[in-house]
């Protein structure tokens, strides 16, 4: 049987998702921007790789990339401001 | 919508009471991060498309057809409205009469042969665009709702329809998509909406049907199909 890609992309997703919030737990990881930010890559990621279809724009990962960039815009604030 | 979004949104809205309550009740970061997680995983789910083919595509497909049907048309110059009838295999054929028109070869329809005659006239029997549809159980069993389900949802042909039942089939088609301009297919089939609609009603009713008349009325088409008794 040939997995339909975009059933694969979601359960590459979930399956990503599932390990990396025990793992970043494990590691002692507090902060909720590192969580967000490894869910914002394997979601981009897997999306580059695997090409599923939307029904409508995606507007998810257009959500997720802007969270990102706040993240990032952030963090070299704080870093500038030290 | 169908279960696989519907489980989608369910996860959604799952996670996202879940991060709440989590970051609000229980102040565990990896806990809320694992309900952002679910309503991530949620949202992609509910944006999938579960039809394996585009539904576009599925349009251009039908054109296509329509076209090499156009071709075969124009080849034996066929001059009259065809008749859409049940064969005993499931599928739906075209009986185009090539000279006098003598109503449908009917109910002793041939089988295995592009070229028939019934009282002496020759007739060509094809396969409409939409035959197969009928055979793939995936309409509902009454005919409006098959015919609306077909046109709007299946294929994308238009933007919506209206169907009412009488002595024939009435159809209302607004927003009608099909680009393709194959005159001879339109003479002798119809438009590609009308051949949908006829080739569902000829399933449905078990009936000869054929395409009594087509009116373009700006964006809307008014279609009669005829049922032959």
């Amino acid at each position: 049987m040939i997995l339909d890609r975009n059933i694969l992309f979601n359960i590459i997703l979930g399956a990503m998702i599932f390990i990396t919030v025990p793992s970043l737990a494990a590691l002692g990881e507090n902060r909720l921007d590192a969580y967000m930010s490894l869910f914002t890559l394997e979601y981009l990621t897997a999306l580059a790789i695997l090409r599923p279809r939307r029904r409508i724009r995606d507007l998810l990962a257009l959500a997720l990339t802007s969270i990102f960039a706040v993240i990032v815009a952030f963090r070299i604030w704080e870093v500038l401001m030290r | 919508m169908d279960r696989f979004n519907a489980f989608g949104a369910s996860l959604a809205a799952f996670g996202a009471v879940f991060a709440l309550f989590s970051h609000l009740m229980v102040s565990s970061i990896p806990l809320t991060a694992l309900g952002l997680g679910i309503l991530i995983l949620g949202l992609s789910i509910l944006i999938t498309p579960t039809e394996p083919i585009p539904r576009g595509a599925v349009r251009g497909l039908l054109e296509g057809s329509a076209l090499s049907l156009e071709a075969i048309l124009e080849m034996v110059d066929a001059p009259n409205r065809g008749y859409y009838v049940p064969h005993g295999d499931g599928r739906i054929y075209v009986h185009i009469p090539l000279a006098g028109d003598r109503g449908p070869i009917y109910p002793e329809t041939p089988t295995g042969s592009m070229v028939a005659e019934k009282d002496g006239e020759p007739y060509i029997i094809l396969l409409p665009p939409a035959s197969e549809f009928v055979r793939m159980g995936d309409l509902p069993e009454d005919l409006e709702s098959a015919i609306s389900e077909a046109l709007t949802g299946l294929t994308e042909l238009c933007e919506s329809v209206e169907v009412a039942r009488g002595e024939g089939v009435a159809l209302r088609v607004r927003g009608p998509r099909a680009l393709i301009g194959a005159g001879r297919f339109r003479l002798v089939m119809g438009s590609l909406e009308a051949s949908v609609a006829a080739c569902i009603a000829a399933a449905r009713m078990g009936r000869p049907v054929r395409i009594a008349s087509e009116e373009d009325d700006g964006k809307t088409r008014r279609i009669i199909l005829e049922v032959i008794p």
